[in-house]
């Protein structure tokens, strides 16, 4: 842990030195050259991290200033505070790896993760998705600005991986069953951490004797399919918005401008991200494909392994998608109608058929229950997005973000929508010594799971979702290949 | 062939998946010196998508594309299971929407 500290201690200067502009990239270069990328495939795929950087600390600003006066006129209006504004996940990324706490966790996380697979803590290889891995990075942050410790919030990271990474074993055979795709995993918490919720929900119905009533998801994506565009969805939430947040001036020709102006904001953030995402994620891409290269060279003894995967290889299919554009008006009510809550989801708002992959896996595409558990978890995500909201913003101000600070807050809803992790993230920050009992009950519970999941495997994969069959097939499968 | 082939990559963000993808067939039309113009998109543009000659999504789909451009499934490009029988499927359709 010293090491570390004085590892990070050096980061730090140079951070403030540099900017995180130029040191992000870097420390990607030496990472690719280290495992063993070209030297000027590693440089080319660095540049590019770094002008995606410098192009979302340009946009964010610009965007942030627009989306504000909305959130503050909808919040007269409503008469309730709506000050945290949804700036999006691609956003979040960018803080977080421009963070030193989530630079560090790229080489020492791969690492990490490298070690849990092969002393078979996990059956999930998860080096070729670590460009996932802010989704609980962010949570270790958080823990670091609370408590001021950075070997708190390192741990606390190595928790969160490994319940990701216990969850990612739980679910992997319901994933492939229902979406087709052997031997692989999701190593996203945010579409995996829902799927504990589903399966809870479905030990109860079957418990309850509930039937299950199916909704034909063909014909409403097909009614939703125009709507489920990012350009349109920007149009028309921005407009529903704007009018909310204006209604009191709607015989006023500026106020159209106002309102017609906001949506079109909103939409270009919609359709710009990928574009500029895409270049910061470039920097990532040498180091997943050299894992993945040398996952498949390597003549592999493992009887059950599966390979991490980023979830947007799981979004295009029918009833994912679908379920995604029927939860988005719900939960925008939701958060404008809970008393407490100070957030709308904006920008994250397309992400919602990434959220809801884990329900989809476990209800075997069952569009209603998948609905239902979406509108609880996520519901109750509305408050962690407001609770959290204080400590991304100071993230985002130290990641070089320029914003005009102290009238609204930020944060990303479709990364704060973590419920399990935003309770480990409680439980490494509590006060005093109350502190190490939380973390010891969290170890305990992981450590037990762990263990039970072991030795009854079958049980938990049917929990998740999957068939008697197919986790017959699947065990089988493992023991025959080893043969 | 003077018409380059406007191949869109779709995923469900427009951006890990799809930027992988886009990098594996870029390399591919490099060295078979084929012309062309690729777009990150997302999987909900495909219906609507007007400027594709081909769509590659990098997930299954059943999504359809209203002017008729073939959507073929990606994923090899990015697992790397497959690849080579990918890149044959693409180059067919390549020849065969630049021959209509």
């Amino acid at each position: 842990m010293n090491f570390l500290q004085q590892l990070a201690d050096v980061f730090k200067i140079f951070l403030d030195t540099f900017g995180v502009t130029v040191l992000v990239p870097i420390v990607i270069f030496i990472l690719s050259v280290s495992i063993g990328v070209a030297a000027k495939k590693a440089l080319r795929a660095a540049v590019f991290m770094a002008i995606g950087l410098t192009a979302f600390n340009i946009i964010l600003g610009i965007l942030w200033g627009q989306l504000d006066g909305v959130m503050v006129a909808i919040s007269a209006n409503v008469g309730k505070t709506f000050d945290v504004v949804d700036i999006g996940w691609p956003a979040a990324a960018a803080i977080v790896y421009s963070n030193s706490l989530g630079m560090l966790y790229f080489i020492i996380g791969l690492a990490f993760n490298l070690f849990l697979y092969f002393i078979k803590v996990t059956d999930t290889f998860q080096p070729t998705d670590i460009w996932n891995n802010y989704y609980f990075v962010v949570w270790g942050i958080m823990v670091q600005f609370l408590t001021g410790s950075f070997a708190l919030a390192l741990s606390a990271c190595f928790f969160m991986n490994m319940f990701m990474l216990l969850v990612a074993d739980f679910l992997a055979p319901a994933l492939q069953e229902y979406y087709g795709y052997q031997g692989l995993t999701n190593t996203c918490n945010c579409t995996t951490n829902i799927s504990i919720l589903a399966g809870a929900i479905r030990w109860l119905f079957k418990k309850l004797n509930i039937r299950e009533l199916h909704w034909e998801p063909t014909k409403i994506q097909d009614r939703l399919g125009f709507f489920g565009e990012p350009a349109m969805i920007g149009i028309i939430m921005g407009t529903v918005m704007g009018i909310i947040a204006y209604v009191n001036a709607l015989n006023v020709l500026a106020t159209w401008s106002k309102i017609l102006n906001f949506a079109l904001t909103l939409a270009a953030m919609l359709v710009i991200y990928p574009t500029v995402s895409g270049m910061f994620v470039k920097g990532l891409i040498p180091v997943s494909q050299a894992m993945n290269a040398r996952m498949r060279s390597g003549k592999t003894k493992r009887k059950i392994f599966n390979i991490g995967i980023d979830p947007a290889v799981y979004f295009g299919e029918t009833a994912t998608l679908t379920s995604g554009l029927l939860l988005i008006p719900i939960l925008v009510l939701t958060a404008v109608i809970l008393p407490g809550n100070r957030t709308i989801p904006m920008a994250d708002i397309p992400a919602m058929p990434f959220m809801a992959i884990g329900a989809v896996a476990v209800f075997k595409g069952n569009i209603l229950n998948t609905v239902l558990t979406g509108t609880i978890w996520y519901s109750a995500v509305h408050y962690m997005v407001s609770d959290t909201a204080e400590l991304f913003t100071q993230m985002a101000l130290k990641a070089g973000t320029t914003l005009e600070a102290g009238q609204t807050f930020i944060n990303s809803w479709c990364v704060a929508a973590q419920p399990p992790l935003y309770v480990i993230m409680k439980c490494f920050s509590a006060d005093g010594s109350l502190r190490y009992v939380l973390i010891t009950v969290c170890v305990a519970a992981y450590v037990l799971a762990l263990w039970h999941f072991k030795t009854h495997r079958k049980q938990w994969f049917m929990f998740f979702g999957a068939s008697e069959e197919y986790v017959d097939q699947y065990l089988n499968a493992a023991t025959t290949k080893n043969a | 062939m003077a018409h380059s082939v406007h191949i869109c990559v779709c995923c469900g963000g427009g951006i890990f998946t799809t930027t992988v993808v886009t990098e594996e067939i870029e390399n591919l039309l490099k060295s078979k010196k084929i012309p062309y113009v690729i777009s990150p998109h997302k999987i909900t543009e495909i219906p609507n998508l007007t400027e594709a000659d081909i769509i590659v999504a990098t997930g299954k789909t059943s999504s359809t594309n209203k002017n008729g451009a073939p959507v073929l499934i990606g994923l090899p490009m990015f697992t790397g299971i497959g690849k080579e029988e990918f890149g044959q499927l693409l180059l067919d359709t390549i020849a065969k929407v630049s021959s209509d």
